[in-house]
């Protein structure tokens, strides 16, 4: 990149381009007022957003305010995709199966939490759910249903995001690892492998490294790093139609498929234990997946906020040094972007955001740095 | 399944390795994924005499017939039909029949995959009647099959000579070679002069395939305008690259050597990937030549048996020093001077090779 | 075609084998794989690729470009370059995705 890294100073340094960072910087640089730089330590979708089962689920997010995030997200999807372009994302309806007639008392508390904020779910029989999805076991005793649940190819979104976001002027520099950050003078130096870059504001957009990128501005970030690792069947014929338990089906053919959660840190290979559980499960789910060939397994390291719930907003005590860091990016990034462009400059936000900021961790005991 | 070592491929170098494991006194599991043991070599009827002491000069597959003789005598467990799919959690590379898939608990692994044909990408390409030199080859000398009639040869290599002479001595006719570069880049003469008779169209490339359901005709650019023949064979010779798979899955490092034919795993002078329990042989370290190939399998044969302890480690240097010298002998200047380099530079790296997390 | 007398090696194969593709008899050598004993017959075209429509056939044999794809005693996505043809298989092209649901699929 070519540019006077000494002068210069952006409105808004973002670190991290994945689903989440790359739609902070197009929904910023939309309102056509910051001078942006998106910095990423390799390349977009080489982290965690590329090596996703790529959900956008809302009916059983809890409580239910997390859930009604969720789906004024997935409401913006649709009108996202007319904006920057077609990233396949298929509104589907989602069906989450229990397995035990006891668990139907808890799906309907569910369904009256959710509908409470406008999520309506219906709690289905095993007919009921055998009758829309055919390809599911009868070993299953019902399943809560809601249309907002769907997915999307987070290939295509995070590329439409850069996409867009470079032609809105936003600069990027990829395969640059940032090593330190430092406030002088009110304003954020940004050290990365190849030089110093300034900006008035910092958006740290790390995801599972945001441990780290804390450090460096001396915050404790309360985030766990989950390696979920996913199969991937040969093209099938057409057969599953809903976002299901742990499964879906793309537009090309393939099956999706993951269950697992371990920390494990950064370690990404996959393990034939882990493969094999994870089969075991899709078959006992969707028996005709017995017949399927296996041709990939990958992992992603997801992120997990101690309390499972987003941490987006200014970073307390450090003006100009936002966060943004969640579990769910593919699902929460249209609302995320949207909401943080509003934080950052507008100074206020649609919608209620302090619950969502990283100060609810602040009456933990004292975190080592 | 438990063996002191599991080797991976059972082509010349994975043989190779076995064999030498099992004369030091390990106990080997040697898997393969083809229906039958020998690897790329169970087609070269060319002849090969640069071969490492201990070895008759002779035709690749008589000297692979030797060797699978060899093997079949010795204690190496041989499975073939079973092909590596992944690595369990503790390290144990998994391994599948087609039907059940089982771990092998092995203390040192030789992963031994060969090298895959690189693809030539041209509109047409994937028409039946396409295919690789190697896949011709493996047509007429494995298979008693004649793949076609009329052929071109796209490539000049070595490779693309002695396949289109196999090919030409079968009762094809080869039509042209077509070389993108200015001249050929085969170094052997006599081959050349063998197929002296058949055009040589360089600077052309092709810019068409076409046919009904399977080729019928190719059309060159030529530095004389466009060249239209009709043939019901077209084979690629690009070049080879190491096949890569067993390393990831293992978490090897990889490193970028383009006269080893481009993405190859890290090793050092004991053919030690970055995985301390995996070493390495054969044509996936980019070693080409028969000979070289035979020594890196007796390579990392004792350089496995020495981390595990069955060779003490001045023995295990002798007689991996021994090996390296007759190597450098019978190995070409341009892999020598790669593999050299690349060796090199793991050794720039903490010993033993361990990947930074 | 089969190579009867090969240059080098002779007659290579003698025990013959009876095989059906798209359920027409077809003679094959043992010991040869599916796909050459196909084109041994004259048969190049194994399948249609997905998107276009297109023909395919052997073109890597060593069971690495999935080009050589065919539907073996009712399994689907078979690669044909390496399985070795046997008495009364019975092989058809690869047309189509495999259907989880069909009931011909195989284990």
């Amino acid at each position: 990149m070519v540019m006077n890294k000494m002068t210069k100073v952006f409105d808004c340094i973002i670190i991290g381009s994945g689903v989440v960072g790359s739609s902070i910087a197009y929904h910023l640089s939309e309102r056509k007022k910051y001078e942006i730089l998106l910095i990423d330590k390799s390349y977009p979708l080489s982290g965690t957003s590329g090596s996703t089962q790529a959900w956008v689920w809302v009916h059983s997010k809890t409580p239910n305010w997390y859930g009604e995030l969720s789906m004024y997200s997935a409401e913006l999807y649709a009108y996202l995709e007319k904006k920057i372009g077609d990233f396949e994302y298929k509104r589907t309806g989602g069906i989450a199966p229990f397995y035990n007639e006891g668990d139907r008392d808890k799906a309907l508390k569910l369904a009256e939490e959710q509908g409470k904020v406008g999520i309506k779910i219906d709690v289905l029989t095993r007919d009921e759910v055998l009758e829309k999805e055919p390809a599911v076991s009868p070993k299953i005793a019902g399943a809560t249903f809601s249309k907002w649940d769907g997915n999307l190819n987070p290939f295509r979104l995070v590329e439409l995001y850069i996409r867009a976001a470079k032609k809105n002027g936003v600069q990027c520099s990829f395969y640059n690892r940032v090593t330190s950050i430092k406030k002088v003078r009110g304003i954020f130096h940004v050290e990365t492998e190849q030089g110093v870059f300034q900006g008035n504001n910092v958006i740290l957009a790390g995801g599972p490294w945001s441990k780290e990128l804390g450090k460096m501005l001396g915050v404790y970030i309360p985030v766990r790093q989950v390696r979920g690792q996913i199969l991937i069947t040969e093209p099938l014929k057409p057969f599953l139609k809903y976002t299901i338990g742990g499964v879906r089906q793309t537009d090309n053919g393939e099956v999706l498929i993951g269950y697992s959660k371990e920390e494990v840190g950064y370690d990404r290979r996959t393990t034939l234990d882990v493969m094999q559980q994870t089969a075991r499960m899709a078959i006992d789910l969707v028996p005709a997946l017995a017949k399927a060939n296996i041709v990939r397994a990958f992992s992603g390291i997801r992120v997990i906020p101690e309390d499972g719930l987003p941490i987006f907003g200014e970073i307390p005590g450090i003006k100009g040094a936002y966060i943004a860091v969640m579990h769910s990016g593919i699902t929460l990034s249209a609302i995320v972007g949207t909401l943080m462009t509003e934080l950052l400059i507008d100074g206020e936000t649609s919608l209620d955001i302090s619950r969502y900021s990283l100060k609810r961790f602040s009456n933990l005991p004292n975190r080592k740095i | 399944m438990e063996a002191d070592v599991l080797i991976v491929g059972a082509g010349p170098a994975g043989i190779s390795a076995a064999l030498t494991a099992e004369k030091f006194g390990a106990k080997v599991i040697l898997i393969d994924e083809s229906f039958s043991p020998g690897g790329q070599l169970r087609q070269q009827t060319q002849y090969f005499s640069n071969l490492p002491t201990g070895y008759a000069p002779d035709i690749g597959l008589k000297v692979i017939e030797t060797l699978i003789k060899h093997l079949y005598a010795s204690s190496v467990q041989v499975y073939t039909n079973h092909t590596m799919i992944g690595a369990y959690k503790n390290g144990m590379i998994g391994v599948t029949d087609g039907n059940k898939t089982f771990p092998i608990l092995a203390r040192a692994n030789i992963l031994a995959p060969g090298a895959q044909e690189e693809a030539k990408i041209f509109p047409g390409w994937t028409l039946p009647g396409v295919m690789t030199a190697g896949a011709a080859q493996i047509l007429i000398n494995r298979e008693s099959v004649l793949p076609g009639k009329r052929a071109v040869m796209i490539g000049t290599n070595n490779f693309a000579f002695t396949v289109a002479k196999q090919l030409h001595d079968c009762g094809v006719t080869i039509e042209a070679f077509i070389e993108e570069k200015s001249q050929i880049t085969c170094s052997d003469g006599i081959l050349r002069d063998e197929l002296k008779h058949v055009p040589v169209w360089t600077e052309s490339t092709v810019q068409i395939a076409q046919g009904t359901g399977q080729v019928e005709r190719v059309s060159v650019h030529t530095p004389e305008g466009r060249k239209e023949i009709d043939v019901d064979l077209i084979c690629i010779s690009n070049g080879f690259t190491p096949i890569l798979e067993p390393f990831v899955i293992m978490d090897c490092e990889l490193t970028y050597k383009k006269h080893l034919g481009g993405w190859v795993p890290l090793y050092n002078e004991k053919l030690q990937t970055t995985n301390p329990s995996c070493f390495i042989a054969g044509n996936a370290a980019g070693i080409t030549d028969l000979g070289p190939i035979l020594l890196t399998g007796e390579i990392a044969a004792i350089s496995a048996l020495e981390e595990i302890g069955i060779l003490n480690s001045e023995e295990a240097e002798i007689e991996r020093r021994k090996r390296w010298l007759e190597l450098e002998k019978l190995e070409n200047t341009a892999v020598c001077q790669a593999r050299k380099n690349l060796i090199a530079s793991s050794r720039s790296r903490q010993s033993p090779l361990t990947k930074s997390k | 075609m089969q190579i009867h007398i090969h240059p080098v090696l002779g007659e290579k194969f003698t025990e013959e084998v009876t095989f059906y593709f798209n359920n027409k008899p077809l003679k094959a050598k043992k010991g040869q794989t599916v796909a050459a004993a196909l084109m041994a017959n004259g048969i190049r075209n194994l399948g249609t690729s997905r998107k276009f429509l297109q023909p395919r056939g052997l073109y890597c044999a060593t069971g690495r470009c999935m080009s050589c794809f065919v539907t073996i005693n009712g399994v689907e996505h078979v690669l044909s370059c390496m399985t070795l043809v046997d008495e009364g298989m019975k092989v058809f092209p690869s047309n189509e995705d495999p259907d989880p649901g069909s009931e011909i699929n195989g284990s």
